[in-house]
Order: structure tokens, then sequence, then C-alpha cells
């Protein structure tokens, strides 16, 4: 390709750039379909099955809200940076990102449909309170007494987390909300001036971002067991969950291309960045599960360690000494040669390979609080896949409801030249 | 244009603006200052060509010494002949002459350890991580942050070997037995800090050499190109101005440009701009890079593992990794601006490539990893308090409000509030008061680390808590080692081409063949771009 003589009208001729009315239609609603479908079967098998088996399917159905979070929460994230830092070689990718990201708001039905799924479980089957289902904080009799609740009650109570959660709601809704519709509106109008205006709002949102995540990363999966507690946490659950979108993205724009798509728009050279950033993200979570592990490890003391005690001990080990190789050490060697860095066959598998090893770290970092349910229960792949495919539903649709790169973002020239010279 | 001197182009006036016509604006400074995303701005100005890239950077090492540069040596040295003469005095006397106590066991030595072991992350983070995430207007600030890490580091590993009392058991830091085959403890951190700092010293200096060898090759062929020019040295060495007598025994003429060949050309190693040489110079660089980018973590990491394997409240916290390599680069780039700010001043010529823009881009990442300092800082107090353990709660009550309450305050205002005025445009480009707040910002870390060492003072039992303050010896040897990091640095700025020039040019217009200023028939129809493809990096 030259890198000089670049014809733009045919770059943004709509066949290149936008899908025919109705593409993807059939995927979704397949999609939605069986989301719905898995869904409704884990609601039904906590309903109908005893206090242990309902456990279980509720902290799988939290895993898979985790999981619909997780995708459009990180590439929020990865939009920010990329406005931020004013960078241009992501000009033509950022849609698909931005694309992911304004899903965000699919957390609220989730989470609320899990308080109440909770509740109802509770009322029904709690045997007069006394069993805790999801967060055991919430549970007045089995907190009874307990000095370390105690001392948290100011945080760990149901009005604060209620708050706290709709505060992060309005954090990410917002953010994503403005982002898409600012770029959107340049898709219009071509103004330069909205870069300068995203560019502003994603640094200022960072912050707001950062603490969020972490708190809500405190509030939703490290008071499952109120007494545990470690300072990386919210680092650690950004670090993993980061690969989700930037797998998913990339995974779309190939699919996009496959389909005669993004013509020059999306090249061998951003699937090598892309690529980068799959590989630096592994490496950045490798770094952080490490050192929090290791730290735990080498002080050991037992308020700390029990939440390694139960992943390291049966049945849970398989699982644990699983993870570091199949997310680390794997990929790390896999995406380090330059041409499987440049090849859309091996990028589509190794995203897909990243995105369930990352769904079964998430259900390692949840499932094992259900002492007494091993590993791979049929109700885990049902009640986490069902949310996931619903995200995924969505997401199709929104693929396909727009053209698929920002139209007139001022800095599309450098993305359409964008050269790896090394 | 290469007939004007750099120093007499920046005597009349013309350095930043030649060939421009461009007089400063207050809105973009030198015009590198904008929001504007349709084009990129240059990061060379002066409208320069390659040779007079070459005639800047060179003449900064060929001219005369300039005039202040006698002075800030000398004072320099002074300070490290201080510091050397503290170290000799510990070892001859004991480590009894620092502050130490029973619950201090580790005072400024660690102190000072870290701080100059963080400070020296900067270099390696512009060199290669930038280098990996293509941001090109490092390249006017690499080599300079490189030499400062190495020097840094030079500094930070003083101290654990003259902290040992016995520094003539130091060796027992390596890893070999000393006796009966017995191994130094592998699960001590400190064992671990030889490694880890060892390493990083080791690639860097690796990283900054392999970087310099064509600039030193070029300083080589231009001192051969003058072999036969005699330099007559005045009375280089002593103040100005001497008595006419003393003046006439010490002219001396020295052949210095043949000295300065031979010195060149044996560091140039042997290197002579064949396509073949650049072609490993580049896959070198790149694999460099990419080795020496987990050093940039692993470095910090590991010396914070130092405080936080053991389980003494307010050291034992799992973010410490993370948020010690954060703290390392926030210090590490207030370093680098400290010492370029007046640099670029001081040196004819090198406005042209530290732009404003450059300045700027460095103050927004000391506001991104201040306030990551800052996000640590606050995770580690919430869950002191979320953990219910009252010993980490009560350790963090007593930074906060304890005996060293002042030293906690000044961290924080220096490290998290200080660096938060960059996020005004006056802040990020005004040259004084970005001096003051790297000043600032380098101060408030200095304190960071008193904060987490003088933790020790008040442990489990309430009956062994002490105060710990410095002795005298304590804090000359602390000021000795700022002398020696700037004597040092004073050579660096003297002997060395203190820019990559070859990286320079590397992202001038010039270097780049599709640019318009070759295709002036116009054939690239559709390429809109206006400013150069390669400039300001974020591709």
């Amino acid at each position: 390709m030259s890198t000089v003589n670049l014809r733009h009208d045919l770059i943004l001729a709509d066949d290149n750039i936008r899908l025919r009315e109705g593409a993807g239609r059939g995927l979704s609603i397949a999609l939605l379909g069986l989301g719905a479908l898995l869904t409704v079967l884990a609601v039904l098998g906590a309903v109908a099955g005893d206090a242990l088996t309902a456990r279980t399917a509720l902290f799988a159905l939290h895993t898979g809200f985790i999981l619909s979070v997780a995708f459009p929460l990180t590439a929020l994230v990865l939009v920010m940076i990329f406005h931020a830092t004013n960078a241009g070689w992501s000009a033509t990718i950022r849609r698909q990102f931005e694309n992911i990201a304004s899903l965000i708001w699919i957390a609220v039905p989730f989470f609320f449909g899990i308080l109440i799924l909770q509740a109802v479980l509770t009322a029904t089957k709690g045997e007069g309170g006394s069993i805790p289902y999801l967060w055991k904080w919430m549970n007045a009799a089995y907190v009874e007494g307990d000095p370390a609740f105690e001392h948290k009650r100011g945080y760990l109570n149901y009005g604060f987390f209620l708050v706290r959660s709709l505060i992060y709601f309005a954090i990410w809704i917002g953010l994503s909300f403005a982002l898409n519709s600012i770029s959107r509106r340049q898709d219009e109008d071509g103004d330069p001036k909205h870069t300068i205006t995203l560019g502003r709002l994603s640094c200022i949102g960072l912050p707001f971002l950062a603490f969020s995540i972490a708190f809500a990363g405190f509030d939703w999966l490290m008071s499952l067991d109120f007494h545990w507690f470690s300072t990386m946490y919210g680092v650690y659950l950004f670090a993993s969950c980061m690969v989700l979108s930037v797998a998913l993205g990339t995974l779309t724009l190939i699919t996009l291309s496959s389909f005669g798509k993004l013509a020059v728009a999306f090249t061998e050279e951003h699937l090598h960045d892309l690529a980068k950033l799959l590989f630096a993200f592994t490496v950045f979570w490798a770094y952080i599960a490490f050192s929090q592990y290791f730290l735990i490890w080498y002080a050991n003391i037992p308020e700390e360690t029990m939440f390694f005690q139960v992943r390291r001990a049966e049945p849970w080990t398989g699982l644990s000494v699983a993870i570091p190789i199949a997310h680390f050490i794997l990929p790390f060697i896999l995406l380090l040669p330059r041409p499987l860095r440049r090849s859309r066959g091996f990028i589509s598998f190794m995203c897909v390979y990243l995105i369930i090893i990352q769904m079964i770290e998430t259900y390692w970092m949840i499932r094992p609080e259900v002492y007494g349910v091993g590993p791979w229960h049929w109700l885990d792949f049902v009640g986490i896949v069902g949310p996931v495919a619903i995200f995924l539903g969505l997401f199709v649709a929104k693929v396909a409801s727009g053209p698929l790169i920002p139209l007139k973002d001022p800095r599309l020239h450098e993305a359409l030249k964008h050269k790896n010279h090394i | 244009m290469s007939s004007i001197h750099p120093d007499q182009a920046e005597a009349l006036g013309l350095v930043g603006k030649r060939g421009q016509g461009v007089e400063r604006d207050p809105e973009t400074i030198d015009g590198t200052i904008t929001d504007d995303p349709t084009r990129r701005v240059p990061l060379v100005l002066g409208n320069r060509d390659f040779h007079s890239v070459t005639e800047t950077i060179c003449g900064w090492v060929e001219n005369k010494t300039p005039n202040w540069w006698f002075p800030a040596f000398a004072v320099s040295n002074v300070l490290a002949i201080v510091g050397t003469v503290m170290i000799l005095f510990l070892i001859v006397t004991g480590v009894g002459v620092w502050g130490l106590n029973n619950p201090v066991s580790w005072g400024w030595a660690i102190v000072n350890f870290v701080w100059w072991v963080g400070i020296g992350h900067a270099g390696t983070l512009i060199s290669a991580i930038l280098c990996l995430l293509k941001q090109n207007w490092r390249t006017s600030i690499n080599r300079f942050a490189e030499a400062m890490t190495i020097f840094a580091v030079i500094c930070a590993g003083t101290f654990p070997g003259i902290h040992v009392g016995r520094v003539w058991f130091a060796w027992f830091l390596f890893p070999i037995p000393n006796y009966n085959w017995i191994w130094p403890n592998f699960r001590s951190p400190l064992l671990w800090d030889v490694f880890a700092v060892g390493t990083y010293f080791t690639v860097s200096l690796l990283f900054w050499y392999m970087g310099m060898i064509p600039d030193l090759a070029t300083l080589r062929d231009r001192a051969i190109a003058r072999f036969n020019q005699k330099v007559t040295f005045g009375p280089m060495w002593a103040p100005h101005p001497l008595p006419a007598f003393v003046k006439k025994l010490t002219t001396v003429s020295i052949p210095a440009n043949k000295i300065a060949s031979y010195f060149y050309g044996v560091l140039a190693l042997g290197w002579r701009f064949s396509s073949r040489h650049w072609w490993n110079y580049e896959k070198a660089y790149i694999l460099l890079a990419g080795v020496a980018a987990p050093l940039v973590l692993s470095v910090h990491s590991v010396v914070s593992f130092d405080f936080a394997v053991s389980i003494i409240p307010g050291w034992h916290t799992t973010i410490f990794p993370p948020y010690f390599v954060a703290g390392a680069i926030f210090s590490g780039f207030a370093m680098v601006l400290t010492l370029l700010i007046p640099a670029r001043a001081l040196y004819p010529g090198m406005k042209d490539f530290v732009t404003a823009r450059t300045i700027e881009n460095m103050c927004k990442i000391i506001t991104l990893t201040g306030s990551m300092v800052g996000f640590a800082y606050i995770m580690e107090f919430f869950i002191a308090w979320y953990g219910a353990n009252p010993y980490e709660a009560e350790a963090f009550m007593i930074r906060a409000f304890g005996p060293y309450w002042w030293a906690y305050w000044i961290m924080m205002f220096c490290n998290v509030v200080s660096p938060q005025v960059f996020w005004f445009k006056w802040c990020r480009t005004n040259l004084v008061f970005i001096f003051i707040i790297s000043i600032i910002v380098n101060i408030g870390m200095w304190f960071e680390r008193l904060v987490i060492v003088t933790t020790l003072s008040a442990d489990f039992v309430t009956s062994s808590w002490g105060y710990y303050s410095p002795t005298w010896v304590d804090i000359l040897t602390f000021v000795g080692s700022i002398g020696i990091f700037m004597t040092l640095f004073l050579l660096f700025c003297r002997f060395l081409p203190m820019l990559a020039i070859s990286e320079v040019k590397n992202v001038m217009p010039q270097a780049d063949p599709h640019h318009p200023m070759y295709h002036k028939d116009g054939h690239h129809n559709g390429d809109q771009h206006k400013a150069s493809d390669r400039s300001e990096g974020g591709h």
C-alpha cells in the first residue's frame, strides 16, 4: 500500500464503511435469544433447585453480570485513553470500541436483576434468613456478632451500597453517552473542535473512572466475602479485564474486514498494534496478579491468605495452576513473534482464546466463594454465557447501526497512513 | 545556513526563529502549544537542516567551555568531596554516626536509596516505553534522561553498600558462597534488590551507550577533521582573571583534537555509518527497548518488596509494587525537568529541539503519575480502615497525626496536590513555575520514602516506640550524593552529545521520503496532511 496516494473518496465510500441495512440482524437475534434462554434457565435453576444449587446459579449469574459490564467498561477506558493521548493511529478503529462502550447501560438491569434474585432466594429458601446468598454481609443472621463486620458496617450497608452503585452507573453511562454522542456529532458536522472536547472530557473523566472501577471492584467482588481485603484489588480487576474489550474490538474489526469492509481503514498495521495491546495487557495482568499473590503468600497472614487458600485447595487447584499458564505464559510466547501478530487468522484465534480465558479467570475470582460445589457445574455455563450472549447480541446490533469509522475525525488521515516501521 | 555558528546564531537572536520570522506569541509560546487536532506540530524548530542539527549538538561539546560551567562544576565537586568524606568517616567510625536507633534501624540511607532509584526510572521509561509507544517527542530528551538515570542509579547503589556497616563485607550481597558454601538468603528482598538494580543498571548503561555510538562516531570524525589544529589552553582550570605572570606560565598548547579523536574513536567502536551498521543498530535498539521496558516495572517493584513482604503495619500492602513504580516515574520526570529547564536556557539552540510542547508533555506525565500515587494513597488509607486491622489503621493515623505529621502532610501536598496545577495551560507553559513544581515534587517524593521508613518508629509494642532524627553526617551524606550526581552530570554535558543526533534527525521532515517538500509537483492527491508525518508521535 502506498502511503502517499490514498483515495479518500473510495475509502469513505458507503460500501466500505457501512454495513447494508439489516446486516447482522440474524446473528444479533440468535445471540439475544440464546442469551435470554440461558439466563432464564439459570434463574429457573436457582429458583427450582435446593439452596446450594441456587447459590451456584446466583454466583454464575453474578459472574455473567461482571463480565458483561467489564466489556463496555474497559472499552470506555480504552476510548478515553485514545482521546486523552491525542492518538492518531486509532482514529479509524475507535468507533468499534465506542460501540462496545455504549452498551454500559446493560449494567443497570443486570445489577438490579441480581439483587432482586438474591432477595427472592433469601426470602424463599433462606431458611429463615440463615443462608447468605451472594453478598454475605447482606445477610443479617450471618454477620451477627462478627467483629470484622461491625467495623465495616458504616460502609457495607444496603443503602450506601446502592448509592455507590448508582454513582458508578451515573459516571459510566454519563461518560460513555457523552463520548459517543460527541463522536457521532462529528460524523455529521466534521468540526475539529469536537476532538478537543473529547480529549478534555477524557482527561477529566479518567480519574473518576479509576476510582469508580476500583470501588466497584471492592463492592461487587471483594466484599462477596467481606473479611478479605487487598489494596491492589481495583488495579487487579482492571488489569485482568482490559484484555476483554481489546480482544472483542479486534475480533469485530477482523470480522468486518473479512466481509470486505474497512479496506485501508483497518490494515495489518492496526492489527499489529492491537495485538501489541493484547500482549501488553496480558503481561500487565501477570505483573499485577503475581505481585498481589506474591505479597500475600510471602507475608502469610491468615486474614489475607484466605482468598488464595480456598482457590489453592481442591477442587480449585487445577484451575489455579492452569490460569497463570493459560493467561500469561502461552499468550506471552505466542504473541511475541511479529508475523503472528500480523496474522488475521491467528489474532482472531487469540482474541477468542483470551476472552474465554478471561471469562474463566473471572469465574475463578468469584465462584469459589460457594463452598461445597466444585467447578464446572452446568449452571456455571448457563449463568455466565447467558448475560454475556445478551450483551454480544446487543453489540452486534449496535455495530450494524451506523458508520464503522468516525467519518470526519481530523486525524483520520494519520490512521489511514499508519505504519509500523519496526 | 551552517555558516553561522550556533553560538553566534543565539547571539543574533536567530535560534528558534531562523527562516520562520515568527515572533513569540503568548498563546502558542514557540508555536508548538496548540490543541488543533488537524495538524501535528513540528518536533524540531528553527527551519533546520541536518547539518545545522549536527553543528549545534556537537558544538556544545566542541566549543569553548561555557563560563557558567566552571563554578557549577566546582560547587558540585565540593559537595561530592563532602559526601565522600562523610562516607569515609562512616566507614572508619561505624554506622553509629548516623541517627539510626532501635525501632528505626533504617533511616536516611534507605530513603536516599529509594529516592535515587526512583529518579533513575525516567530515563528508561522515556527511551524504552515511550519508544515502544512511538512517542517521537522523546527523541530530544532521551539521551539526557538516560544519562541522568545512570548517575542516579550510581548514587542509589552507594547507600546499601555503605549501610552494611562493614563495607569490606559488602560482597556478601552478591550470590557468592562466602564461607563453607553458605549462600546469601535467596528469600530476602535485599538480595533481589542486588539483582534488580544490577540488571537495571547494566541494561540502562548498554542502552545509553549503544544509542550514543553513532553520535560518538560523529564527534570522532569531526575531531579528525580538525586533527592538526592545536588548542591553546589558557588558565582553564583556574578562576578568572589571573595575574599576568600566571597566565604566561600556564598557557599551553595541546593537540586536543587528536586526544578527542582517540577518546571518541575508542568509544565509537569502529562505527562507519554504513547501512548495515544502521540496520543492526535499529534492530538492537528495539530489542533493548523491549528488554528494558519490563525493567522499568521490575526494579521499583522489587524495591517496594523490601517493605511490602514484611508484616509491619503500613508496609505490608499489596498495592505497593505499582504504586512505587508510578512514584518512581513521577520523581524521575520531575528530576529530568529540574535539569532540563536550566540546560535548555543555557545551551544555545537547545530550545529548537526541546520545544515548549515537549516540556508540556512531561508536565502531563507528572500529573498522570502524581495522580496515580494519590490514587494509591487513598486505596491504602481506605483499606487500612476497611481491613479492620487495628494495627494497620493505627499506623496510618500515626503517620498523619503522629510525631511525623509534618512529613506526611508535606508529602501529601507535594505529591498529590502540587502536580494537579498542570491541569491548567498557564502552569504547563511557564518554565519558572514548572521548575519550581519539579523541585517540589522531588522534595515530596523524598518525604514519601521518609514517611514509609519512619513507620518503624511506632511498632506493635508501645514501650519500644522511638523517634528518629538524622545527624549531621546523614544530612551531609545526602547532600554529598547530590554533589556526586551533579558532578557526573556536568561531565556528561561537557563531553558527550547531550541530544541523540541521529534520532532527532529521524523525526525531522527531511527524513521522510514521502514528505511534500520532496514532491513539489503535488502528485500525492488526496493526501491532506499539513504538517510532517513524522511529528509529535502518538500515531
